[in-house]
């Protein structure tokens, strides 16, 4: 078993207690015990296969363990969760998939409010376009903008800048960093990641080490 | 339900209805309305002459002639003890229907010079054909005069040249149920695997207020919605251009049509639970379409299947879908109207069914 309390200054935001996940009898994540506070930024490394996008989506809710509890904390609001291709509706127009993310969130649809993640990465000249007409890098930008603008608390990415050239990935970082509404930033990936800024962590054989 | 309008209307988008064009969905909904209404206020009567070859067949059948005529909105003129030479029926009292008996058995003819007769005519002589509830009744065109040897022999012509080999009027209304309920299936078939595939689904399930029941109930009603749309589009157009009749209880035929749809739209989405990508879903599909084709009493009566084929006939929404809308359309009977019970247990089964293949979704996610 392995463990690890993040938590600076308050009580979690999102507690996973003893989490194990099997995909039939394959075991994919053993007894994970993991505690997600505000202001906490993680990376998650490991490798192919080694469960970290089972752990993103245990965390943000989308799976459910099949033993052991996520419990949510003092979160008060939607998890975003970006995966690590797509994300879009690939019949729809970026305008169209903005338009579905804030309905599904009950969000204000005023285009002010909600246009600035677009101009602040770059893709605003995208936003009549088929999303099935943009390239890999360029759809990941839009639905990281689709899913700021409808504020959620935390925001779990997995491999965020797998498809995004060191320009755009700068620039991606940067907006992620300075949202206010995100309480915490959790990333999976293959590489040890800006370590002066987020928590690295391994995940080796379904545990979770720092 | 929360989230519920929301997945349904996202749905609709997916499959094109973008909200701008949600005006003009409903302008040509109106337009639909309003044709049906005309159709069915403003149709003339039409002129009959039903010739029979002995006072006695419409001595026997008065009852059925009689309900005929108020059904159909028809002047019915009779013709009889001309005597089996069916050319002088048409020719010499301008019948436009002929019964006439053939081994103690009646068998229908009709005459039409006018495409639009012919089926108008076609329709009326199946009707009578039913109406005359002697099993299985022929009903034979009348070609006029290419054929020279049609007065001949009544023999001859029904056995070598009268076969009508013309639009099947009941097998327009079965090919139209038969793609409104596959229709329902396939949307849903499909449309977990797509979400899966595209990164959509951990979005939706992210979302605030968004449940699995919320999930599955919006895709069942956009699919639901696109079905009926489609079924009553090509309706319209069976009535108007091949003078489908439209008869019976309307009650009857909506609610038949609404649990048909929605039950095969419920097993799609359990189907989608089912499987792994969209290829399998595409497989399904092609399976599911070939029994609603050969066990969905849409080829053959259910009653002929073996009792295998049966059970799975009876888990098919189509196999009580069939009867009920084609002899509500051609007899404006409603004796099948005890099939909406099936339906409705249909519906339930496969709500169930979605309900245990969500439980088991999740666990591979």
């Amino acid at each position: 078993m392995s463990s690890l309390d993040l938590s600076h200054d308050s009580s979690p935001l999102i507690v996973l207690s003893n989490v194990s996940k099997l995909y039939g009898k394959k075991q994919v994540l053993h007894k994970v015990n993991l505690a997600v506070c505000a202001q906490d930024r993680v990376n998650i490394v490991g490798a192919n296969g080694s469960g970290k996008s089972t752990l993103l989506r245990v965390l943000a809710g989308i799976s459910t363990p099949s033993e052991g509890a996520r419990t949510i904390g003092r979160l008060n609001g939607a998890v975003g969760f970006l995966p690590a291709k797509g994300g879009l509706y690939q019949s729809l127009t970026v305008a169209e998939n903005l338009a579905v993310y804030q309905a599904l969130n009950n969000e204000d649809c005023t285009p002010s409010k909600n246009l600035t993640f677009f101009e602040n990465l770059g893709v605003m000249s995208y936003f009549d376009v088929p999303v099935a007409n943009l390239s890999t890098g360029s759809q990941k930008l839009c639905a990281l903008a689709c899913i700021l603008s409808v504020k959620p608390m935390g925001l779990v990415c997995d491999e965020p800048f797998a498809g995004i050239d060191p320009h755009n990935g700068e620039r991606m970082l940067q907006c992620l960093l300075d949202v206010p509404f995100l309480q915490f930033l959790v990333f999976a990936g293959h590489e040890v990641f800006q370590p002066e800024l987020f928590v690295q962590m391994s995940l080796v054989n379904g545990g979770i080490t720092v | 339900m929360k989230g519920f309008q929301q997945v349904c209307i996202k749905e609709l988008m997916e499959y094109g209805f973008r909200p701008y064009n949600f005006l003009k969905i409903l302008v040509v909904a109106v337009l639909i309305v309003v044709i049906i209404a005309e159709l069915r206020v403003g149709r003339e009567q039409l002129t009959v002459n039903i010739g029979a070859e002995t006072e006695h067949l419409f001595g026997v059948y008065e009852a059925q002639l009689e309900r005929l005529q108020s059904m159909a909105n028809l002047q019915l003129h009779r013709t009889n003890n001309v005597g089996s030479n069916i050319s002088r029926y048409f020719t010499e009292r301008h019948a436009d229907i002929v019964v006439l008996l053939r081994d103690d058995k009646p068998q229908v003819f009709y005459r039409a010079y006018l495409v639009q007769d012919k089926y108008k005519l076609k329709r009326i002589a199946q009707t009578l054909a039913l109406t005359l509830d002697h099993g299985p009744i022929p009903v034979y065109l009348y070609k006029g005069e290419n054929y020279k040897d049609f007065d001949k022999s009544l023999s001859k012509v029904v056995d070598h040249y009268s076969n009508d080999t013309s639009v099947d009027l009941a097998m327009i209304l079965k090919i139209n149920l038969l793609f409104s309920v596959f229709i329902a299936f396939a949307l849903n078939a499909v449309s977990l695997p797509k979400e899966r595939e595209e990164g959509t689904l951990f979005f939706l399930l992210t979302a605030k207020d968004v449940t699995w029941r919320a999930i599955c109930l919006g895709k069942t009603f956009a699919a639901c919605i696109v079905a009926i749309i489609t079924f009553v589009v090509v309706w319209v157009v069976s009535v108007v251009f091949y003078s489908v009749p439209i008869g019976g209880n309307h009650l009857t035929v909506a609610l038949t049509v609404l649990l048909g749809v929605s039950s095969s739209a419920f097993f799609g989405f359990f189907i989608s639970t089912l499987v792994n990508n969209q290829l399998q879903a595409y497989m399904a599909c092609v399976l599911y379409f070939l029994c609603l084709l050969l066990l969905g009493d849409f080829s053959y009566p259910i009653t002929t299947l073996s009792s295998y084929s049966k059970t799975v006939a009876y888990l098919l929404p189509l196999s009580f879908m069939v009867k009920p809308l084609c002899t509500s359309s051609f007899y404006g009977a409603n004796e099948y109207g005890y099939f909406v019970v099936p339906l409705f247990a249909q519906c339930l089964l496969y709500g169930y069914l979605c309900k245990w293949g969500v439980t088991r979704y999740k666990r591979f996610i």
